[in-house]
């Protein structure tokens, strides 16, 4: 329970109140993705793509021109499968084909929760022949669904999504079947996962084109619904050279509706889709350019990706020619859903390959492959694959060089050489990518390490084949894994002294007779808004150096210079609705906040009346003498305390001397500076919550006025005093609540505790399940003044309890009426 | 004596005697279910054989050296799961060889896979291959009749190919041997639609010496064949300066000249007389 406790506690602070993280080392595993049986092959592996299963991230789909042949049955071509989170990988040939093996174009995504792999391919044979393919078990021998067949499109991009247990697959697709040249388009089904789903073509383009669009229509899908799409709006094209907008395009609502993205509308000519730049120069090229490693100029690279934790937060980084032979990569950012954007964040020359993806913690990963050479030649060119992460939008970054690797071999079998796109992912904290590259068996190419499952000699940088001969190099799909460093969580933490409540009891000795309250001012000093948690630690009860309960109070927030106060009352009303568990209680206010706070206490004390009394007896005059002319004729030896003991003796001989002093005291509280490490998984499980709660009863028939209450349970005759409480333990949680214990106290209002009971509870199940525990009132729990009896509840008291999701509702306190029967 | 098993998916002969069963989902429409019942493998016939052995593209002598196990990642171990041991390949995918000693996970298709050192002829197709392999199995064979599958698999071989080729050749407009005597290797501008993806169509001249099949009244023919190095283009034949060849033709509407897409498209002078026995066959 206390482990599950600070889980939730440490992740609501990466959430809400993550201050500024700590540089560290990312762990970084490469893995080449040719399995060692095939540990001959020489294809040309290349434009990868990427699908990590969301729900279950051992499960991971990649996808290359790989062939088939030799490996496959015919007419087959293969995706690439792990299910150990990419250390080890199998080809499995599920790709409908024809006698070549391969595909076109292909791209591959799992969906959110359903554990479907949904791919988008240009089909061999045809030509720009769209299919959408679907299977629900990625790793079984079952050749891929066809969802969608049809001619004409090209470059399909494969998202998808699960939202209300219904898969949703956006595929971004080049459309030449789109009237007026508008060809940006978006395929989507957002119920993808029944046998013969129907998939829509939204045009995208809202503006005349060259003709056009081009190739590149990328989708990204948040979990709120919020749907990207960016592409390349052609203006012009003269063979060479496409003039191009960079278009965003958005729909708040999954997708749904008769006019689906279209909620971004330009702000400068009020058509939807808002144009991050204008009139952009991208190559067009299309062959091998010996200036550029090999690789062609396609204007195929775009990326984009939005925050997970905020959708308003979208980057989106493309490629263009500034000048007159570059091809530079530009980053870009929108803090408000893609109204605005900034100017380049981030600008690569002589790259390629962009893509973007952003973690939980608001990690934001940028891939990306350079051409890499000396002068103008080709010889000795390389091609440099890096992941940048950033936490603070490409102010400082974090450079890993995944690959760096010779570019001027192999010679190309075909183009794209390393492809025209590649993919990087998240789920959670780890960013997931795949690369094409050389495969080169040598170390030096790999400054963050590389693990091959195919034959290599390292020592030699030799390939083997299944007979340990030599292979020529090749180009190969690498799958990496990246873990950005975890962020140490910097809190600030004041805790303040709380006593609220009266203490009357003149022999209570740890606490002086009194009334006490104390006031907790917070004050935001700083210019932005501040989160912050306050929670109440108890130190009585319960009493004995024993540690009392963590109670959340509330969690709050404050804009620059406001204040708020915590005091008695308002910890009453929240957390104790039916009065404090005793006349008084002591404990700490925490405060945990992001910020540096102002935390200041004010604590008021007074001192009581005190009632006093003395025997009977007469004045001068014949009257009773306490008090009547404010005097105390009995001295000291007479006075008596009197307000719970009143003597019989001594009924009337009462005065009162007024409380001797009341005080206010300002404290300022001192603050703590920590650093966390953040929970290894912030996912809050599915966990128990016991409480105690009273049963509902009718009136005993007898006594049809009772209405029973506080748990106290009437004896047949249907008056006081109850001789049992009943205590209903209830499961309010998520989680099933495995057998605990129930534990009553019960206290002579008088002398004290007499009795502490335990009982077995069962388990229980989620949501609601409970069980009825009878206890039995001791005789010597009531007290002989006709107080009652007091008694404290807990719920889960075993030791070591079970885990909760909230410990702060396991007790409750009460008294049953009546005297000692 | 062979006999049909539960009247569904494969066939099992009685222990001693050959024995057979594959898979009929895997089997192409309109194979004759009544061919299952043959008692032998030559009662089966080339044809029905031909077929097993066009859908299996691993087979093997195995003997099972687990049960209910599995040694590949992504395939659970369940009843229909064993580990067989390759005694013998007698196919085996040029990217996977050599395969003899190996053991891999056999996934009986029917759910009920051979006992433990059982030793059969498996039909198989690849699962998944990664460090291990995994099979599907399609169908099983005793091992008394390896040699005469052996034998089978290198006939099998040719008439599978001929299928193949007969098959492509029912599929184009002309047939033709000719020897090419221009190539105009001048790149074209983008065509529309532009995309990554476009065949850049180069034009050769190919004089036509005989005519197999179709219809080719103008002459020279103008074939168009794809420039790019683009990855949807990488198995189209490209024509060479004086390359002489039998040229399957097809006639493309949208650039108005015939085309040889397909690997199989340009075979060999030497192959004329086989390609007129396959056109002689199908007319």
């Amino acid at each position: 329970m206390r482990h599950s406790f600070i889980l939730t506690f440490l992740a609501f602070f990466l959430g809400a109140f993550a201050g500024p993280a700590q540089a560290a080392d990312p762990q970084i595993k490469v893995v080449n993705m040719i399995p060692a049986t095939v540990s001959g092959e020489t294809n040309q592996d290349s434009e990868p793509n990427l699908a990590v299963n969301p729900r279950d991230p051992k499960n991971i789909a990649g996808s290359a021109f790989t062939r088939g042949t030799g490996v496959c049955r015919r007419e087959l071509a293969p995706i690439f499968v792990s299910t150990d989170e990419g250390a080890t990988w199998a080809m499995n040939c599920i790709v409908p084909s024809d006698a070549s093996g391969m595909t076109s174009d292909i791209t591959v995504r799992f969906a959110g929760e359903s554990d479907n792999l949904y791919a988008g391919i240009l089909r061999r044979p045809g030509f720009l022949r769209l299919n959408i393919l679907r299977t629900n078990n990625f790793t079984g021998a079952s050749v891929m669904t066809v969802l969608e067949d049809r001619n004409s499109v090209d470059q399909p991009y494969v998202q998808a999504t699960t939202v209300g247990g219904m898969d949703q697959v956006f595929v971004g697709d080049n459309d030449f079947n789109a009237p007026g040249g508008r060809t940006a388009t978006v395929d989507e089904s957002l119920d993808a996962g029944v046998p013969a789903p129907v998939f829509t073509s939204v045009r995208i383009e809202a503006r005349a084109t060259s003709g056009q669009d081009g190739p590149p229509i990328r989708p990204a899908t948040h979990p709120d619904g919020t749907i990207y799409a960016a592409f390349y709006g052609w203006r012009a094209f003269n063979g060479a050279v496409a003039t191009t907008d960079l278009v965003v395009v958005r729909d708040d609502n999954g997708g749904a509706g008769p006019t689906p993205f279209t909620h971004l509308t330009d702000t400068g000519d009020g058509l939807v889709g808002q144009r991050v730049v204008q009139n952009r120069s991208v190559p067009w090229a299309n062959f091998s350019q010996a200036n550029f490693c090999q690789e062609r100029f396609v204007g195929s690279n775009i990326s984009i990706a939005t925050d997970p934790n905020n959708s308003d937060i979208v980057y989106v980084a493309w490629a263009d020619r500034l000048g007159d032979n570059d091809y530079t990569l530009h980053i870009r950012r929108s803090d408000d859903r893609g109204a605005t954007w900034s100017d380049d964040l981030r600008t690569v020359t002589n790259a390629t390959n962009p893509a973007l993806a952003i973690n939980k913690h608001g990690f934001v990963g940028f891939l990306y492959q350079q051409c890499v050479s000396e002068g103008d030649s080709p010889r000795n060119a390389r091609w440099v694959t890096h992941i940048e992460l950033t936490e603070d939008s490409f102010t400082t970054v974090k450079d890993l060089v995944l690959a760096d690797v010779p570019a001027d071999a192999p010679q190309p079998q075909f183009i794209p050489y390393i492809g025209d796109y590649l993919h990087l992912m998240t789920v959670g904290a780890d960013f997931y990518g795949i690369f094409s590259a050389n495969n080169t068996p040598n170390m030096a190419n790999f400054p963050n390490g590389v693990v091959y499952q195919r034959n290599a000699d390292f020592s030699t940088q030799t390939l083997l084949d299944n007979n340990k001969e030599k292979v020529d190099p090749s180009i190969d799909p690498f799958f990496f894994k990246v873990t950005p460093p975890e962020k140490k969580i910097v809190v600030y933490k004041y805790a303040a002294k709380l006593i609220c409540g009266v203490q009357d009891d003149p022999e209570n000795t740890q606490l002086a007779r009194g009334f006490y309250a104390t006031a907790i001012n917070i004050h935001n000093p700083n210019a932005e808004t501040v989160k912050f948690r306050k929670s109440l630690s108890l130190t009585f009860p319960p009493s004995r150096q024993r540690p009392g309960k963590v109670i959340r109070i509330a969690d709050d927030k404050l804009k620059e210079d406001q204040a708020l106060e915590v005091d008695c009352v308002d910890i009453r009303e929240r957390l104790f609705p039916n009065g404090f568990p005793k006349p008084y209680i002591k404990g700490f206010v925490t405060i945990t906040s992001s910020h540096s706070l102002d935390v200041t206490a004010v604590y008021s004390t007074r001192a009581l009346d005190q009632e006093v009394c003395c025997e009977r007896t007469r004045g001068d005059h014949g009257k009773d003498c306490c008090g009547h002319d404010g005097r105390d004729p009995c001295g000291d030896k007479d006075r008596e305390p009197c307000c719970r003991e009143r003597k019989p003796n001594c009924p009337t001989c009462c005065f009162t001397i007024a409380g001797g002093h009341s005080s206010v005291d300002v404290e300022q509280i001192a603050e703590r500076v920590m650093e966390r490490e953040p929970p290894a998984d912030e996912d809050e499980p599915d966990l128990p919550d016991l409480v105690p709660v009273a049963p509902f009863l009718p009136p005993p028939p007898n006594n049809p006025s009772h209405l029973p209450q506080n748990f106290c349970m009437l004896p047949d005759d249907g008056f006081v005093p109850a001789d049992d409480i009943r205590v209903i333990v209830r499961n309010q949680g998520s989680g099933a609540a495995a057998p605990s214990i129930t534990l009553v106290q019960f206290i002579n209002p008088v002398s004290g505790p007499v009795a502490t009971v335990t009982q077995d509870t069962g388990p229980l199940d989620v949501n609601g399940g409970e069980t009825s525990l009878d206890f039995a009132i001791p005789n010597e729990c009531y007290s002989a003044g006709g107080s009652g009896c007091n008694f404290d509840i807990t719920v889960n008291a075993g030791e070591p309890p079970i885990e909760e999701s909230n410990e702060g509702t396991n007790t409750a306190s009460s008294f049953c009426p009546g005297v000692a029967p | 004596m062979l006999k049909p098993i539960e009247s569904r998916r494969h066939l099992r002969a009685s222990a001693g005697r050959c024995l057979l069963w594959f898979s009929l989902s895997l089997l192409p429409a309109g194979f004759p279910a009544t061919t299952m019942a043959q008692s032998s493998l030559s009662e089966l016939g080339a044809q029905n054989l031909d077929r097993l052995l066009g859908l299996a593209n691993i087979i093997y002598l195995g003997t099972v050296t687990g049960t209910n196990a599995s040694s590949v990642p992504g395939v659970p171990a369940s009843e229909a799961t064993v580990l067989t041991r390759i005694d013998s390949a007698l196919t085996t995918p040029a990217a996977l060889a050599p395969l003899d000693g190996r053991t891999v996970t056999l996934i009986s298709e029917d759910g009920k896979p051979p006992a433990l050192n059982q030793r059969f002829i498996f039909f198989t197709q690849t699962s998944l291959v990664g460090k291990e392999i995994a099979l599907r199995e399609i169908g099983r064979l005793s091992i008394e009749a390896a040699d005469d599958l052996r034998r089978q698999i290198q006939g099998s071989d040719l008439r599978l190919e001929d299928e193949r080729l007969s098959k492509r050749l029912s599929a184009v407009d002309a047939v033709a041997i000719g020897r090419i005597t221009a190539i105009d290797t001048t790149v074209p501008p983008p065509q529309v639609p532009v995309t990554e993806h476009d065949p850049q169509w180069q034009r050769a001249t190919l004089e036509i010496s005989t005519v197999l099949s179709g219809d080719l009244r103008d002459r020279p023919v103008t074939l168009l064949f794809p420039g790019t190095l683009d990855v949807a283009w990488v198995d189209a034949p490209r024509p060479s300066a004086q390359q002489e060849a039998v040229w399957l033709l097809t006639f493309n509407r949208d650039v108005d000249g015939y085309t040889a897409l397909d690997p199989l498209d340009v075979q060999p002078v030497e192959q004329a007389d086989r390609i007129r026995r396959l056109i002689g066959d199908q007319r």
